[in-house]
């Protein structure tokens, strides 16, 4: 692949620069700048950009999107910083299985494990240090992967001789897949020395390539997403970084050849570009394996490996069956995705995948060997992705399931609410009463609801568990507990609708299915699915209520419009102009 | 710049290991970083300065209770589990921090002395813990000539939990470290070897041509990586600065790669300033285990059950991995944890404390967390009785690291323990239901002779206050935390100051 002449980035950037005026026109704003952002990423106020047709103005905006923020006019703004991002470990491997065929488990097995905050996912910039023992063992990596250098040969290297052509030739191609834009001459210069020391230590070739790779794994442009930022302003991303952003985003690793290619040609920059490497690349398979990182992730079942109950009570909870719960959510997940099925539904879709293992656990009627999709009747009590054994488990909170846990997990994963912690003061045991005949954490949590410090907050979460009390803590249906107290599962939820304007109003339910339903429509749960994909894919906490308002709105608004999928939620952050820029962090961040 | 003959000795030592060993490699990655080390005034001891942090807390009735060495009927009163570090420590409480909601909140108070910035879920430091805030102005450049600026480790639970869970945290509000939580990771960092059952084993310097090769080899890999690094962490390098900053963080870590490449400390000399090489060689674990090999049960975030007497043994494998950190002169600066803030845990089995077996009581709630919240002025309520049992558990833990340091000899021949500057604290203070941030209890060690040991002392002022003195009587010129008074920095400081 040859190196792009500097005058068709020109010319390209010249394209993009006229689109976006052309655009900025249209809506009546003309910013200072040919990125539509104003030039600044310090100031946020004066900023006069505009997102072109990415929400149209002359469609009404659906009612799922909610109310626009009073104070978001046709522009976003810039976007907030992230700054210099480390691939996941997970990042990496793909990326170096797909850039070179060299087998990158050694990856996964020597790196220390990315850790997921509060706030959701490994992509998160904040914990993606590079530790000792990552540095170390990434060397160690890096050493373990050598050997298998003549995969990466027979692909990128044009000859196998001491010589410019062989050297630079394997260099600038492998370099360009794992660097994910072309190397600088100095570069390919600097890379070169380690042919040269092997030649002079009397070894071949291919000793010198495999040290050339371990060079280039442990490079900042490999183990990094580096896009070049500019101190106090926000800058355009070129083809090389906006074709990485897309693929990490797709797929989880770095750019294919195709898309390398259309970075290269310019295609990528030029009308609809984005859209249509998007489109493909969404389509194609390889974007599983981002998505189940994705589900995993987000509803905190990744870690339902790690969880155990107590073995007398609940036996059948083995790694088989906790296996089996993950796969049934990440099937469901692989369906919702193929199908376009709008993100309401995820509540409610009237189907499953289940293993002959997990069917009995359920209780199913005639339970198949083999994952096999399930209809789900209106007679049984499960419905969609929240009464799935993978998410009640995970988030019981112990062997008795607690409602503060289940309830305030909902509130904050699912419906993206922040709960208020207690004041200082409070009395954390008021009315609370030790679990038995007679008293179940349903009663401690209406005893909760009534006192009225507690009540406060608390009616917010808590009756969000409420419909799940006859899940036991690994998932199961009962309507009795040990204690033989019976189990109920209606209640009264806070609940916002679309045409509630913000306010949320009191709903009643009797059974899972109606609370499902009401949450379906909740505008707080579409929102938070579209929130997701873009906090996933930005690395960084969003701010709702502050900076990143107007983004989520024209995020929401555009998914909505578009049927509200969560591929359309994907869509929606890949073409949102926000996409196409990088704003430096300011040393404070 | 430093003109201290004993560093500039063990450095030409080194390098004439490295020539003795046949494997002619500069070093100039190392080189470069004594170029522009200085310790400041030639002294003994370098700067260091590490702090450890325990869960939960120490109410000021135990504080007081303590003091008098009288345990109660239960044999368990906290500070007993310091009273063989008597000389060695002062012991303060009545230590404010600014009020808190939530364990997160108070967690990342420690040791920074001002509130967290931030929501809830992406709670970060307010300001520059005090470790940190000494590394950076103590040393030139902000970077000590160790492999590993900041090292921090930690046994915890939760591990969604982030800002609880951390302790060493920069000026901008980012955490310095991550917290090792596996032994082995840690232990791989110093050593290069995984945990045997012994001490470290070492790497055999080498005539062997072939093994010239490879470290050749390696250490050409290691400059065409640094060299990249490098570029990129310049001012034009295209970069802002967050992300300058990144990558030269990833630089300074590349240090570990390049002192694994050195060999073992112990016998080639390894970073070690001047503390003497047996040090290095003889804080390695006794008895290691691994984090891997002790069983959680009833997992979930609110609900584990774990036995005692195995988490000891995976702490003190890590205490001891940690002061071997130390003594070898890996790092200057870190914290080590017990426990992260807010911790749920239930320990089962019995523990030995001071000769007297201490049984937790076991059931729904029966965990620290909700022990120390239910605690009232009845100091014989059942509450009272198990979050004293679980506090002075965790006191001894702590207790057990500070006495490993006590056992190495530093430069001057005096301990670790008594040439360090060390810190001890938790989050919580006065007890009860709530996150009360009032009255927090710490531990100061003397600092070779700069801070009284064997005494105690009830404040009645802001932590930050204490954190300040700390900083202004090592000599080092800033200020940190929430409290920027001069005249109450120095009223703490005559207290403390020995």
């Amino acid at each position: 692949m040859k190196l792009v002449e500097t005058k068709r980035f020109a010319r390209a950037f010249a394209l993009l620069s006229i689109m976006s005026l052309v655009s900025i026109g249209c809506s009546g704003k003309v910013s200072s700048d040919a990125s539509g952002y104003g030039g600044s990423g310090g100031d946020r106020t004066d900023t006069t950009g505009s997102p072109g047709d990415f929400v149209p103005d002359d469609e009404p905006t659906p009612p799922a999107a909610g109310p626009r923020p009073a104070d978001c006019g046709p522009s976003p703004g810039p976007p907030l910083p992230t700054g210099l991002r480390r691939l996941t470990v997970e990042e990496a491997r793909r990326s170096l299985d797909l850039a070179t065929g060299i087998d990158a488990r050694p990856l996964t097995e020597r790196l220390p494990k990315d850790v997921r905050t509060h706030e959701g996912f490994r992509t998160n910039v904040g914990v993606l240090t590079a530790s000792p023992d990552f540095i170390v063992a990434l060397d160690e990596a890096a050493r373990s992967m050598a050997p298998s250098i003549e995969t990466a040969l027979a692909r990128f290297a044009p000859c196998r001789m001491f010589q410019t052509a062989c050297e630079e030739g394997f260099i600038r191609e492998i370099g360009l897949r794992l660097f994910r834009r072309p190397l600088e001459e100095a570069q390919v210069t600097a890379f070169r020395k380690l042919f040269t020391l092997a030649k002079d230590q009397g070894d071949a070739f291919e000793v010198g390539a495999g040290l050339v790779f371990r060079a280039l794994v442990q490079s900042p442009q490999f183990i990094y997403r580096i896009e070049r930022e500019e101190e106090g302003a926000t800058r355009m991303l070129d083809a090389w970084e906006v074709a990485s952003r897309l693929s990490f985003l797709s797929w989880g690793t770095g750019p294919d050849d195709q898309l390398l290619a259309a970075a290269e040609s310019g295609a990528l920059l030029e009308k609809d570009g984005v859209s249509i490497e998007l489109d493909r690349l969404l389509s194609d398979p390889r974007s599983q394996p981002m998505l189940r990182s994705f589900a995993s992730e987000w509803l905190g079942i990744d870690e339902l490996a790690n969880i155990r109950r107590d073995s007398a009570r609940y036996a059948v909870f083995t790694d088989a069956i906790k296996a089996d719960m993950q796969e049934e959510t990440l099937r469901f997940f692989d369906e919702a995705w193929e199908t376009d099925l709008p993100i309401g539904e995820l509540a409610t879709a009237p189907f499953t995948w289940a293993s002959e293992r997990l069917a009995k656990l359920y209780g199913f009627a005639s339970p198949k060997p083999g994952v096999t999709r399930y209809d789900l009747g209106e007679g049984e009590p499960r419905l969609g992705l929240f009464t799935q054994g993978s998410f009640l488990a995970a988030h019981a909170g112990g062997d008795i399931p607690k409602v503060v846990e289940r309830g305030v997990t909902f509130f904050k994963s699912i419906l993206c609410q922040l709960p208020v912690d207690p004041p200082a003061s409070t009395d954390l045991t008021l009315n609370q009463k030790p679990l038995g005949p007679g008293v179940t954490e349903r009663t401690n949590s209406e005893a909760r609801l009534k006192a009225g410090v507690c009540g406060v907050c608390h009616s917010q979460f808590d009756p969000l568990a409420h419909p799940y009390e006859r899940y036991d803590a690994i998932g199961r249906y009962m309507e009795m507990d040990p204690s033989g107290n019976a189990l109920r599962q209606d209640g009264l939820m806070s609940w916002q609708g679309p045409d509630d304007n913000g306010e949320p109003t009191d709903r009643s339910y009797t059974n899972v299915r109606e609370f499902s339903e009401l949450i379906s429509k909740d505008t707080r749960f579409f929102s938070c699915a579209v929130q997701k994909p873009a906090q996933f894919a930005l690395g960084r906490g969003l701010e709702p209520d502050g900076g990143d308002a107007c983004y989520l709105f024209e995020l929401r608004a555009r998914t909505a419009i578009r049927g509200g999928s969560l591929r359309e939620a994907f869509r929606a952050v890949a073409e949102h102009p926000h996409f196409r820029v990088v704003v430096a962090a300011p040393a404070s961040l | 710049m430093n003109t201290s003959p004993k560093y500039k000795k063990v450095l030409s030592r080194r390098t004439l290991l490295r020539g003795a060993g046949g494997v002619a490699v500069a070093l100039p990655f190392l080189e470069e970083m004594t170029s522009h080390s200085v310790w400041g005034a030639p002294q003994d001891v370098p700067l260091r300065f590490f702090t450890v942090f325990f869960a939960h807390g120490l109410t000021p009735a135990w504080f007081r209770a303590g003091l008098n060495g009288m345990p109660d009927a239960n044999a368990t009163q906290p500070l007993l589990a310091f009273a063989d570090l008597k000389g060695k420590l002062g012991l303060y409480s009545g230590l404010h921090q600014t009020s808190s909601g939530t364990h997160a909140q108070s967690g990342v108070q420690v040791f920074t002395g001002i509130a967290g910035k931030g929501s809830t879920d992406s709670i970060r430091a307010g300001g520059a813990s005090i470790d940190q805030v000494l590394l950076k102005n103590g040393y030139p450049g902000g970077r000590a000539p160790t492999a590993v600026q900041t090292l921090c480790a930690a046994t915890f639970f939760n591990t969604r939990n982030y800002s609880n869970q951390r302790h060493s945290w920069r000026d901008d509000g980012q955490a310095s470290a991550q917290p090792y939580e596996e032994v082995a990771d840690l232990w791989k960092v110093i050593m290069g070897l995984a945990p045997a059952g012994g001490g470290p084993t070492p790497v055999p310097v080498t005539q062997d041509p072939a093994a010239q090769k490879k470290a050749l080899y390696d250490k050409s890999v290691l400059d065409s990586v640094v060299s990249e690094y490098k570029r990129w962490a310049g001012q034009g390098g295209g970069l802002g600065a967050t992300s300058r900053r990144r990558i030269a963080d990833h630089l300074d870590e590349l240090r570990a790669l390049e002192l694994r490449m050195a060999g073992p400390a112990g016998e080639s000399g390894g970073m070690t300033g001047s503390i003497p090489l047996s040090s290095c060689k003889s804080t390695a674990p006794v008895s290691p285990l691994l984090r891997s090999q002790v069983e959680i049960s009833g997992a979930g975030s609110n609900d584990r059950v774990v036995d005692a007497l195995k988490w000891e043994q995976l702490w003190r494998t890590m205490a001891d991995v940690y002061a071997m950190a130390i003594a070898c002169d890996i790092t200057r600066f870190g914290n080590i944890s017990f426990q992260g803030a807010g911790d749920h845990v239930r320990w089962d089995s019995t523990w030995s404390f001071r000769g007297t077996p201490i049984k937790f009581a076991l059931g729904a709630e029966s965990n620290h967390l909700s022990w120390y919240h239910n605690t009232s002025s009845n100091e014989q309520s059942q509450a009272n009785i198990e979050a004293r049992k679980h506090t002075t558990f965790s006191m001894a833990q702590v207790a057990y690291f500070l006495k490993k340091l006590d056992t190495i000899a530093a430069e001057n021949g005096k301990t670790l323990l008594d040439t360090t500057p060390v810190i001890v604290s938790t989050e919580l203070g006065d007890g009860g239901s709530g996150h009360s941030t009032q009255n927090v209890f710490h531990a100061l060690s003397g600092a070779n002779g700069k801070f009284k040991t064997g005494v105690s002392h009830m404040f009645d002022t802001h932590a930050s206050n204490f954190y300040n003195a700390i900083v202004k009587t090592l000599g080092v010129s800033a200020t940190m935390g929430l409290s920027r008074d001069a005249m109450a920095h120095d009223a703490v400081a005559n207290v403390i100051k020995a």
